[in-house]
This record gives C-alpha cells, structure tokens and sequence, in this order.
C-alpha cells in the first residue's frame, strides 16, 4: 500500500490557510528542516521549506527560516533535485 | 545523446520518490547514509573465503538504495555504526565498498562503449543497405535481393534508434549512479545506534 505524504495546514504571508504536504524532513549541518509543498491549485505547487523544532510539549513546530546562510543551504538542497 | 541535463531530468522524476525518504542527513555538503554493522561476519557472504571476503549483495543492495535518492550534488558518506570491528576489519570493509562500486562503474563503462560500437554497426549497415537500394532499385531483376537488403537495413535503422534512443540513456544513468557511488567516503562510528 502506498504511503500517503502528511497534509497539514499552515498560513501563508497573506494570512490565507493553505493545504500543505509535507515531502521530507533533512537535517542539514545539524538542523532540521521540513520541505514541504503548497498546492496554488491552479496547476503548480511551490515547494517551502521551514525549521523544525521541539515545542515545550515536545511536539515539531514549523518556524521560518531567517537565517541567510541556511537559507541558501535548504535552496540549494532542493533545487539539487527539483531544478 | 544523454547530456547532463536529460540525466538531471532524471533526477528530477526521482523527487515523487524524494517524498517517500525521510531523515536525509547533510553536513559539510556531503550527504550521509548510515548504516548499522555488529559484525563483520554480519556483512560478509557466507561462502567467501576468509582472505579473500565478499561482501553479502543484500548489505551493497541496501548501500545503493540509499544513495539512489542522494542528489549528485552531494558526496556521499558512509557512516558505519558498530563498536566491534577491528581496525583490520575496518580497512578491509573500505576497501572492498569502493572496490565493488568502482568495478560496476567500469563495467557499466564497458558496457556503454559496447553498446555505443553496436549502434554504430547498425547505423553503418542501414546507411549502406539503403545506399544499395538506391542504386538496384529500378532494375527488376533483382527484386528478391532488394527485398532482402530493404529489410536488413530497416532492421539496422531500428536497432541503431532502439539502442541510441532507449538504451543508451538508461546505461548512462548507471554509469553516472556508479560514478557518484565509487567516491564514497567510508567512516566509522562506535556509537551503538
């Protein structure tokens, strides 16, 4: 049976709710990243990419990348496989 | 003729793939693969000689699905887990890792070129077989020969596109996996994971 992706929600700069799935999860010079896609429905997906951390309970929180190194670092991870 | 782009686009179709493998690891821009190893004995097929030890297909088979998901971008490490090799072992288990992978790759590379001479053959053979007919085809008299030659060089012309077009590509590909897959870099861990 085929597995399915995680679908989440999460809300974009806009502030509109928009169906996430989440791709993988890579650890990149020991940080965790989500990559994960967006479904513009109108044909396209973008692919995103957030931190995953621990919240105090313990569960993966989703938190934007600010940093520019690790930035380009997740970009370059995924356009190694989507460009 | 695969160039590096048709193969990236190779890649590429392996990303519905990407959505089914978790836990990638990258440091320093080398992707890691690791793998958990008790023994040395674990590792090594059964009917090998001791001095002369093999490595079990099912522990290579495991390396190589591993690396298929790993960008060609990234250099691959292979971090081995166990605190029971001896450093003996260790330098056995390097050597024989980059060895097997770096023979399939000169294999593959013999293979293409074998395949690159054959298309050649036929691509020569239905060039000249057409080349015939041209020249023998008003005169009736030698219709049977002509039937004959028509379809030997159709027959030539579609082995040459058949290996040019679907082969060729597919081997390529493995020679650049195996390309990627021989400058494997082997560590090892004590860590019990």
């Amino acid at each position: 049976m085929e597995e399915q992706n995680q679908k989440f929600q999460v809300e974009v700069e806009t502030g509109e709710i928009m169906d996430a799935e989440l791709l993988s999860v890579v650890e990149i010079d020991g940080k965790e990243y989500a990559v994960y896609s967006l479904d513009n429905k109108n044909g396209t997906v973008d692919i995103l990419a957030s931190y995953v951390i621990k919240d105090k309970e313990g569960y993966d929180e989703l938190i934007d990348i600010n940093n520019p190194i690790d930035k380009e670092k997740i970009s370059n991870f995924i356009k190694s496989l989507v460009a | 003729m695969a160039t590096k782009e048709r193969l990236k686009k190779y890649q590429r179709a392996k990303f519905e793939n990407f959505k089914k493998v978790n836990d990638l690891i990258i440091n320093d821009d080398e992707a890691y693969i690791d793998l958990k190893v008790s023994t040395f004995n674990s590792i090594k097929a059964e009917y090998s000689l001791t001095k002369a030890p093999i490595l079990k297909q099912e522990f290579l088979d495991y390396i190589e699905n591993s690396a298929s998901y790993i960008p060609l971008e990234y250099p691959i490490v292979l971090e081995i887990h166990s605190d029971k090799l001896s450093s003996e072992e260790k330098i056995v288990i390097r050597k024989l890792i980059k060895n097997h992978f770096t023979l399939t790759k000169i294999n593959k590379e013999m293979e293409m070129e074998a395949l690159n001479r054959k298309s050649r053959f036929f691509l020569l053979i239905g060039i000249l077989g057409f080349i015939i007919l041209a020249i023998f085809y008003a005169n009736v008299s030698f219709s049977i020969i002509i039937d004959i030659i028509s379809f030997i060089s159709s027959f030539s012309i579609w082995e040459f596109c058949e290996l040019t077009l679907f082969e060729k590509d597919s081997l390529q590909e493995e020679v650049i996996k195996y390309t990627h897959l021989a400058k494997v870099r082997v560590i090892f861990n004590k860590d019990n994971r």
